[in-house]
């Protein structure tokens, strides 16, 4: 009678556990929507501004990252984007988007070319992947929230990446007129070059990187002195 | 094919859950499919929701086809004992 008891209350435990993963699961799925990005289909910048939207939301749902080290963007003097590459890697690190928007045509391309992704496999042979949202695309003005926080390496082995703990190589203020640089070390010794504005307003200059180097210029909001609290305002890579 | 860890995993516990559900402890399968519910609970992992599902759609088809085929036998015996007694009268 006793295990005839148990076995009962197991038995409607285990219905409850199902119909509450089941509401969990629905509601996880209703909130979430995904975009299958194909080869050379074209979006419009709408559309394209919702993509980015979600691609920041449903970061850690789908694992699509956003590629630092090819995000490529041409500035004119008074901040109008004339070109923008970005790439998006996909979270086990096996298909590659490439984004463009060009001056003259505005439309979002997206590939998925093979030859592309052997290219910049060789390039990098460990890949910087941050979680980064574009809060707006509007009036042609992008703005990228950098949350060096939450910096990840995608590769084979990954390598922990935190900002907050003692892998900081070497912290200097004032290097390069208003910038602050920050240097960050990996586990492979690899070094990192963070240039932060003080809070002023933001230069754009182009920078190159090397295989092993990125740097990153952006401004964090004054009040929010700090990159762990604050979030870059556009960032600028150049491979 | 690339073969994913947790692709072996599902495939272990569904084994289990079905080799489980062929001994005389088949009702300690129900333990299973909690530990994998609990598990998905945790974790938010939709891809254990999905094996708590399969092993709770296993054990509940395996315990309605044991029943059903229990309850035939005990037919079978209680009309072989009628028939016996019949014969006996």
């Amino acid at each position: 009678m006793k295990k005839r008891i148990v076995y009962c209350a197991s038995l409607i435990v285990a219905i409850i556990l199902i119909i509450i993963s089941t509401i969990i699961v629905i509601l996880n799925r209703t909130n979430t929507k995904t975009y299958y990005l194909n080869d050379n289909k074209s979006y419009s910048i709408n559309e394209y501004e919702q993509i980015i939207k979600d691609i920041n939301v449903h970061n850690d749902a789908d694992g699509l990252y956003l590629v630092p080290g090819y995000v490529l963007m041409h500035i004119n003097e008074s901040g109008e984007i004339l070109e923008l590459n970005l790439t998006f890697v996909n979270s086990d690190n096996t298909k590659w988007y490439f984004l463009d928007i060009s001056d003259n045509e505005n439309i979002l391309r997206v590939q998925n070319n093979k030859d592309e992704l052997d290219k910049i496999i060789s390039i990098n042979d460990y890949f910087n992947v941050c979680n980064l949202g574009i809060q707006k695309f509007n009036n042609r003005e992008l703005w990228i929230d950098f949350n060096i926080s939450m910096m990840k390496i995608i590769s084979n082995s990954p390598i922990d990446f935190i900002y907050e703990n003692k892998e900081i190589a070497e912290i200097s203020n004032e290097v390069q007129g208003e910038f602050y640089e920050f240097k960050f070390k990996d586990t492979n010794n690899v070094l990192m070059y963070v240039y932060v504005n003080n809070g002023k307003d933001q230069t754009i200059t182009e920078n190159k990187i090397s295989e092993r180097e990125i740097q990153i210029n952006s401004k964090i909001n004054s009040n929010q002195y700090g990159i762990q609290t604050g979030f870059a305002e556009v960032v600028n890579f150049k491979s | 094919m690339e073969v994913n860890s947790s692709i072996v995993i599902n495939i272990i516990v569904l084994i289990l859950q079905v080799l489980i559900s062929f001994t005389k402890y088949r009702k300690f399968g129900i333990v299973l499919v909690i530990a994998s519910c609990i598990a998905f609970l945790v974790s938010k992992e939709e891809v254990i929701y999905d094996l708590a599902l399969t092993q709770f759609i296993i054990y509940f088809v395996l315990l309605i086809v044991f029943e059903i085929k229990k309850s035939i036998n005990n037919k079978k015996k209680n009309n072989e004992i009628e028939i016996m007694k019949i014969k006996d009268l």
